[in-house]
């Protein structure tokens, strides 16, 4: 058994983790470019590169063979660390130089670095304008006099100037920082060194530890994604928890009905009631149900003023579920009942009621609640149509309204979220089986 | 098995109560929370923060609690710029590039924990004066590189001198380092506690009107930035600082909010309710002594009954409750069970309110329901690519596709009427839209149509681009959402009329915008509403400059045009702006760039217990001036209190 468990665990892993490259291939790589929606187009290309770097989006996508260039002040002073195009040149935007976020202190080590973005293969040979992302160093405005570059502006307040007129590659930058007059040691221009460790350091697998971690935070609002499960998850389960148990209750009572009547008139009719129940759309139910609400207590018809309104939603999912789970626990019953040991018990002259209620359903119990553990996973996204329309602030509305405002991290948490639990609930309900039905020997 | 039915059928009884004691309602319903005002949004509020507020729902809501400088008289049309927190109207210079602002003394924020605790010991926290240095930090976190400033900052880039110099300084900073805000600005200065100078880099005549964006430009202070987003709760009562990396720099909770408006923000939970209440120290305002006066169509606000409260400190309601409902369904609903105050109208049930003669029908003013109607300053059009091979190089096409477009059809149809054929890129309400006459093409004419589609498929046929004889097919590029659906069909209708096969392409929004900035749509659907009661914010979208600059969507080039653009943007209002505004307005009705269909027209229903309800097209934050008859509104069977 505890093979067997250990082993499921493992096959778990593997498929949350191609869950979770599916995730990624869909959101990330598919959905593209999604600071449109979180950044005013007008800014302009600075404030989409800001966006990209907190988020984590301008690394590659998969694996990180890539360095930067950096240019490291020695100095520590107090300053703020600036370098600013000069005479025409377009160098510090094309190069997308801005201040790397380390932290500054005392210790060896920190020290203030102005980082361009990642290339792949970055090597002193690698001209210069491969590493621009498509934009000119140099501007197209005429008559302009003296030579065209970087301005650096150090914390300790030197300020010199490094002439970029002859540089083509990043060795010749490079050197061109070192030999300029001015600087005496206190600006290194370098290309930054790869380490093994920093293989991981890319899209795929910030995304992983994101969602592993649960530490995604909303882009929209910034709020985690555990306040936010916190906060809307419990409207989610008020609505699908009290449905489930409810429809499952109802469900048993009537399917037995149904069942010990069976092929009598009361049969037929419950199951052309219940075939009725799952033909009329969910839609129809809810907007019948709010129209009725609205004219008997209008107060509880919409929106949670009263916490008692939550069973307005509650009742009309009872309602559209409960056709369907009554077929279906009264075809287990019906298995069970057509089986040997209950024509021999009906042959010794046991009444149907007692081999109903002491033996069958017994039997029937497991496949019906192993059915229920599988829906578990699903109920923390709640109903989206029930929340949309009767104003609950749940999951399943925040879902669908960050799918469609590419809000990612929420939608890839609680993709996350779901995989696991359901990938653990199968777990359960095959470990269930295999403790409660003596013929089950689990491998 | 006996305790088994037993034992489920209590837990199922567990689980079914369990919503009771896990949802609590939110915001305390106190015994004396006075009158309440009961209101429905229907899209998220995107931003608390004045420098990011963007759009209408996060405006409405904002200007409730963020005052700034000027803003516009409630009542008086044409709207007119009166002062808020500033103390008279600006001192320009005569050169028209400096702007001296002296601010009210004794304009108090709103109590809160940045300020520290009270020393009287008569609240919880202390409180104190806005000061013009507030001003010139509010300016300088629009300016900031790090704060995702849209509206905002687009009034202000290239206007003031040094402001960009900072914004570029500001990407310097990390986004966590505030002392970024210590840097001293050119432009702004605050020479002493309450006077503020501003200088521009060009003269600005609608300067004045950016700043009655009351909100936008609301003061902020320092203590905000040093306590709300520097550090946090330690969980035991005191703050503990945030690391840089980790902080912020956008308000975005409820306790962050400090502002000086006439109400307090004390619950907001997104997507499901926001509870204000008024502020109890508020600055004394009082509700406007003049209005409109009677016009053709209109009997003026004295005999509307609008001026009845002239004279009376505000605010009247003493708390406001925002509920979140997005289905239209339900708001109507909402509406006719009394359980809110006021409402739009939706599409579905218009007929069945409104008579032709756009009044309300006689069986709902039984009801003791009013209406309520305004026109908005936005048009929409439809925008043609102007770089596009097909569309861009050929003018009689677009004139063709103007003259068959029956848009007085469309509003009928899609909108129920409700606005008015547009025939001009600027609002009928603007200032050189009469001087400059209706567009010639702007118009619904089929023989004309016909005649200039054959000028049009010669001219498409010299340049090659006839496909078998056949104009190819135009696409149309959309945002989703059913209104769009059938607009789509329409539109299908009325080119086929011309010959023209139209492909109707549904994007949701960032995919729109994104393909709008890389010019890969031939033409789409779009509104514009005025930021200000100036046809130059129209006229600035056919501007060439503006291409680059993202809000020339049309990617139309005149070096005429632009020329004119140049001239008008430092006049102020003169009889000569006035003439270039319309032969500006003509130059864009001879090319056809776009094709306008409707200003909309804004129907509100209330009911008679709300007193003071006027639409005002372009300013937020009059919800002070509302007052509510709770005695009647309890008789009529609403909700209590």
């Amino acid at each position: 058994m505890t093979g067997y468990i250990a082993r499921r665990l493992v096959q778990a892993v593997f498929t949350v983790l191609g869950v979770m490259l599916l995730t990624f291939v869909l959101f990330r790589v598919i959905a593209g470019d999604v600071s449109t929606a979180y950044v005013n187009q007008k800014l302009g290309a600075e404030a989409r590169q800001a966006f990209y770097e907190k988020h984590k989006l301008d690394r590659p996508s998969i694996f990180n063979y890539h360095r930067r260039l950096l240019l490291v002040d020695n100095t520590d002073g107090p300053h703020p660390y600036e370098i600013t195009d000069k005479n025409g040149s377009l160098a510090a935007r094309a190069l997308s130089l801005h201040l790397a976020s380390i932290h500054r202190g005392g210790a060896a080590g920190s020290r203030l670095q102005m980082a361009g973005r990642l290339v792949f293969a970055l090597s002193p040979k690698t001209p210069l304008l491969s590493m621009t992302g498509g934009r000119p160093l140099l501007s197209e405005k005429t008559g302009i006099s003296g030579a065209s570059g970087l301005s650096v502006s150090l914390s300790d307040g030197t300020v010199f100037f490094v002439d970029l007129s002859k540089v083509r590659t990043c060795g010749d930058f490079i050197a061109a920082v070192a030999s300029c007059p001015g600087n005496a040691g206190k600006l290194t221009a370098a290309i930054s060194r790869w380490s093994p460790a920093s293989l991981f350091d890319s899209q795929f697998f910030w995304h992983l530890w994101e969602n592993v971690s649960f530490t995604g935070r909303s882009y929209a609002t910034n709020q985690s994604l555990l306040e936010i499960i916190g906060e809307r998850g419990r409207f989610s389960l008020s609505i699908t928890v009290p449905a489930m148990v409810l429809t499952w209750l109802l469900a048993m009572i009537l399917s037995c009905f149904v069942a010990y009547y069976r092929d009598t008139w009361i049969d037929r009719i419950g199951v052309l009631i219940t075939v009725l129940g799952m033909c009329v759309p969910y839609l129809a139910y809810m907007l019948l149900g709010q129209w009725i609400m609205f004219k008997i207590a209008p107060g509880y018809a919409a929106g949670l003023a009263h916490p008692s309104s939550i069973y307005v939603p509650v009742f009309i999912a009872v309602a559209a579920g409960l056709g369907a789970e009554v077929r279906f626990y009264r075809t287990i019953i019906l298995n069970e009942i057509n089986k040997d040991y209950v024509r021999t018990a009906r042959a010794k002259g046991v009444p149907l009621p007692s081999i109903l209620f002491l033996h069958v359903l017994k039997n029937c119990m497991l496949p019906i609640l192993t059915e229920l553990i599988t829906t578990i996973p699903f109920l923390i996204l709640g109903s989206l149509l029930l929340e949309r329309f009767f104003g609950i602030p749940g999951l399943g509305d925040l879902l669908l309204t960050s799918i469609t405002s590419r809000d990612v991290p929420i939608v890839t948490g609680l993709t996350f979220l779901t995989a696991v639990l359901y990938v653990v609930s199968l777990l359960i309900t095959d470990v269930l089986y295999a403790v409660f039905d003596p013929r089950i020997h689990l491998k | 098995m006996k305790w088994f039915y037993i034992i489920s059928v209590l837990v199922v009884a567990a689980l079914v109560s369990l919503p009771l004691f896990v949802l609590r309602p939110a915001g305390k319903k106190g015994a004396d929370s006075g009158v309440v005002y009961n209101a429905i949004y229907s899209a998220d509020v995107k931003s608390l923060d004045p420098a990011t507020c963007g759009d209408v729902t996060s405006s409405t809501i904002q200007a409730n609690f963020y005052e700034g400088l000027y803003t516009y008289h409630y009542l008086k049309r044409p709207v007119e710029v009166v002062e808020q927190l500033a103390d008279g109207m600006p001192l320009v210079s005569p050169d028209g590039l400096t702007y001296t602002i002296h601010i009210k003394k004794g304009v108090l924020y709103h109590r809160n924990p940045c300020f520290g605790k009270d020393p009287s010991g008569a609240h919880a926290w202390n409180t104190r004066m806005v000061l013009a240095r507030d001003f010139v930090l509010s300016l300088k976190r629009v300016a900031d590189y790090h704060i995702n400033t849209g509206l905002a900052w687009a009034f202000l880039a290239d206007r003031i001198v040094g402001l960009d110099a900072y914004r570029e300084k500001t990407r310097q900073f990390r986004i966590g380092d505030f002392s970024r805000y210590d840097i001293p600005v050119a432009g702004m200065a605050a020479p002493d506690s309450f006077t503020l100078t501003l200088r521009l880099t060009a003269p600005f005549p609608q300067f004045i009107y950016v700043l009655a964006m009351n909100n936008v430009y609301a003061p902020i202070p320092r203590e905000v930035v040093d306590y709300h987003l520097s550090t946090t709760d330690d969980g035991k009562g005191g703050r503990v600082p945030v690391p840089v990396a980790e902080r912020v720099p956008e308000i975005m909770e409820q306790e962050q909010v400090v502002g000086t408006g006439p109400y307090l923000l004390s619950a907001f939970k997104r997507k499901w309710t926001i509870l204000m209440d008024r502020n109890p120290e508020y600055r004394a305002d009082y509700y406007p002594t003049q209005g409109e006066g009677p016009s053709q169509g209109y009997e003026g606000d004295g005999a509307a009954g609008l001026l009845a409260d002239a004279g009376k400190r505000v605010p009247f309601i003493d708390r406001a409750v925002f509920r979140y409902v997005e289905e239209e369904y339900a708001q109507w609903m909402l509406f006719l069970s009394k359980q809110v105050d006021v409402t739009g109208i939706p599409v579905e049930t218009f007929q069945a309110v409104i008579t032709p003669g756009k009044d309300l029908t006689d069986s709902w003013k039984k009801k003791g329901i009013c209406l309520t109607k305004a026109s908005d300053p936005v048009v929409y059009w439809i925008v043609f690519n102007m770089e596009d091979p097909v569309l861009g190089k050929s003018k009689s096409l677009r004139r063709a596709i103007c003259l068959g477009y029956d848009a007085q059809n469309e509003i009928k149809i899609l909108s129920n009427d409700r606005g008015i054929r547009a025939v001009n890129v600027v609002p009928a309400t603007f200032t050189g839209h009469n001087e400059a006459g209706p567009g010639p093409y702007f118009r619904f004419d089929t023989l004309a149509a016909f005649r200039t589609m054959q000028e049009a498929k010669k001219e498409l046929a010299a340049e090659g681009l006839l496909k078998n004889g056949e104009i190819p097919e135009i696409k149309f590029d959309m945002s989703d959402g059913p209104m769009n659906l059938r607009m789509a069909d329409f539109a299908r209708q009325q080119f086929e009329r011309l010959g023209i096969r139209l492909k109707c392409v549904f994007n949701d929004w960032p995919t729109l915008q994104r393909k709008v900035q890389n010019k890969q749509i031939q033409m789409y659907y779009m509104g514009w509403a005025a930021d200000y009661p100036d046809a130059e914010d129209f006229l600035q979208l056919f501007y060439s400059k503006n291409i680059d600059k993202g809000t020339n969507n049309s990617n139309y080039k005149n070096p005429v045009f632009d020329s004119l653009y140049e001239a008008i943007r430092v006049m102020p209002d003169c009889p000569e702006r006035t003439r270039i505004y319309a032969r500006m307005i003509r130059i864009i009705g001879e090319d056809c760039p776009l094709l306008p269909i409707y200003e909309p027209e804004n129907f509100t229903l209330y009911y008679n217990w709300m007193h003071n309800l006027k639409q005002h097209p372009m300013g937020y934050g009059y919800l002070k001036y509302r007052r509510i008859d709770a005695a009647l509104r309890r008789a009529l069977g609403g909700s209590e209190g």
